[in-house]
């Protein structure tokens, strides 16, 4: 599902944000990344989206080979996957309901089609009731929700959510996860970025772990080594 | 692209233009605002240009025929002149009719000219000539000259040059006004559209993420433009036209002898108003839907 190998990233004002980075995270995986501050997890993230290309080294998520692909089909590729960020990039004037048909409507989903299936995954997300208000109105716990539902509505393969509670109180935090860790026992593979030691403990999956930009563990379940780097 | 996607998208556009209606405002202001200063000035240069152009017709050639011409002579002469490519009018004035403006012109003295009636009459028949270029005035002067049933052209070469003097001074400073306006106003609404994308740049990072093309992404924008530029063309438009409306009403009851000779050259709005509308529309439209459409790109690099 994704696959990095050897991959470098070095930007132009000479930063070396990953050396080296080897991994595979199959699909159905929930994967934890996890690191310090500066420690090349936002690269990643960003060389995953297509947002950065690599230095060196080759990059494969959901099938496309990211060193190879063209600009005009970074569109296509983005719609095989969710994203969720900590400041949930909802667009402000538009409705919970507006926020997650725009992932819809961008890949030419009929009218019919999108009434059907937005407050379905609205319902999944608990935020049924709250269809027709926009993000000001909505409680941080609410926006990351309605930005999950975002990621969810077009039955994505891959979410990869960067620092999803980032920005939420911490009871909601296990909220989120836990949404998280039911759409990934539907079998959707989930790679999230987070800082919060309880999080990762709590939820026992995949933590990978990287420190001034290389992979430093890699374990199955959460382990002690890895929480120092959180 | 569906057609239901492309209704969507159009719909977004002018909701976006009512969501962001401060910036929205802001714009349609600056645009609006160059637009009457670019209308202004070339009303004005028009205006100008329409006086002296009444002034160039009013000039013209007096050519002298042969004393004693025959009729035939003056028939030759009169297909020649007209003939001339530059000659846009040739009227004949009999020597009987030349004295009789004489005579009127002298008034109450009239009768010193009475011995020259009849066979005594010594002014020769001429043609008045109006040329159609005053550039080409020399030129065809001579041309006249080279006639043999030409005995003299009189040119009004000063007052011709001055006129022309004018009409370049005139054309070059209204090209040029206009020309500036329009050149500063295209920096100012291209600056103001800047804003509006910059101030919307996080809107369209996130359209890319979940996997919008850059031309779904543009087009809500240009349509929001395209708006913009023709509100603010229209509101330009009612402006340009109270603004004339208004002076041309007050040119005409202004107690000024010169003003009022000058007042029947002024142009009516009723000719100008199509050329006026479609101008600014075009300008408007232009710029805001191409300005959106640049601007926008820069922040597709997501």
């Amino acid at each position: 599902m994704i696959e990095f190998s050897n991959v470098s990233k070095r930007y132009e004002n000479g930063t070396r944000a990953l050396e080296n980075v080897s991994l595979n995270i199959e699909r159905g995986e929930f994967a934890f990344i996890v690191g310090s501050s500066g420690a090349g997890k936002s690269t990643l993230i960003k060389l995953m989206l297509r947002e950065e290309k690599p230095t060196s080294g080759i990059i494969h998520v959901n099938g496309f080979n990211l060193n190879k692909i063209k600009r005009r089909q970074i569109p296509k590729f983005r719609r095989t996957l969710g994203v969720v960020f900590q400041d949930f990039r909802l667009i402000p004037y538009m409705t919970a309901y507006d926020n997650v048909a725009f992932a819809l409507r961008v890949t030419n989903v009929s009218s019919k089609d999108i009434r059907r299936r937005v407050p379905y995954v609205l319902g999944l997300v608990g935020l049924a009731s709250k269809a027709r208000i926009v993000p000001d109105k909505l409680s941080g716990g609410e926006q990351q929700r309605v930005a999950l539902a975002r990621a969810l509505v077009n039955n994505p393969d891959l979410i990869i959510a960067d620092e999803p509670t980032g920005n939420i109180d911490p009871e909601l935090s296990f909220e989120i996860v836990e949404l998280l860790h039911e759409i990934n026992k539907m079998g959707t593979t989930i790679v999230m970025v987070t800082h919060e030691h309880e999080l990762v403990s709590h939820f026992n999956h995949r933590v990978i772990t990287i420190e001034n930009g290389t992979v430093v563990s890699d374990t199955p379940e959460y382990q002690e080594e890895a929480g120092d780097y959180l | 692209m569906k057609t239901s996607s492309f209704g969507y998208l159009v719909k977004e556009g002018g909701r976006s233009l009512w969501v962001n209606r401060l910036m929205s405002t802001a714009a349609i202001g600056v645009l609006a605002a160059c637009l009457i200063l670019v209308g202004a000035a070339g009303l004005f240069a028009a205006n100008v240009s329409s006086i002296v152009s009444f002034f160039e017709d009013e000039n013209e050639i007096v050519v002298f025929l042969e004393d004693g011409i025959d009729q035939k002579g003056v028939d030759d002469a009169s297909l020649k002149i007209r003939m001339m490519d530059n000659v846009s009018q040739a009227a004949f004035v009999s020597n009987e009719q030349a004295l009789e403006e004489q005579m009127e012109k002298y008034g109450e003295y009239a009768w010193l000219l009475e011995e020259y009636e009849g066979e005594e009459n010594m002014l020769p028949h001429s043609f008045r000539v109006k040329v159609k270029d005053l550039e080409k005035l020399d030129e065809t002067a001579q041309g006249l000259m080279d006639m043999e049933e030409i005995q003299e052209v009189r040119v009004p070469t000063e007052v011709a040059h001055t006129l022309l003097g004018i009409r370049r001074v005139v054309t070059w400073c209204g090209i040029s006004i206009v020309a500036i306006l329009l050149a500063v106003s295209l920096i100012i609404i291209a600056n103001t559209i800047k804003i509006t994308v910059f101030n919307r740049r996080k809107e369209i990072s996130i359209m890319k993420y979940v996997g919008a093309t850059d031309p779904f992404i543009k087009l809500p924008f240009v349509v929001e433009g395209l708006l913009l530029g023709l509100i603010s063309a229209l509101l330009a438009y009612l402006v340009v036209w109270g603004g004339y409306i208004y002076v041309m009403e007050w040119a005409g009851t202004v107690d000024s002898a010169w003003l009022q000779e000058l007042y029947q050259y002024f142009i009516p709005f009723e000719r100008v108003y199509k050329g006026l509308l479609a101008s600014f529309c075009a300008i408007g439209v232009g710029v805001g839907s191409f300005g959106s459409m640049v601007f926008v790109g820069k922040y597709l690099k997501v």
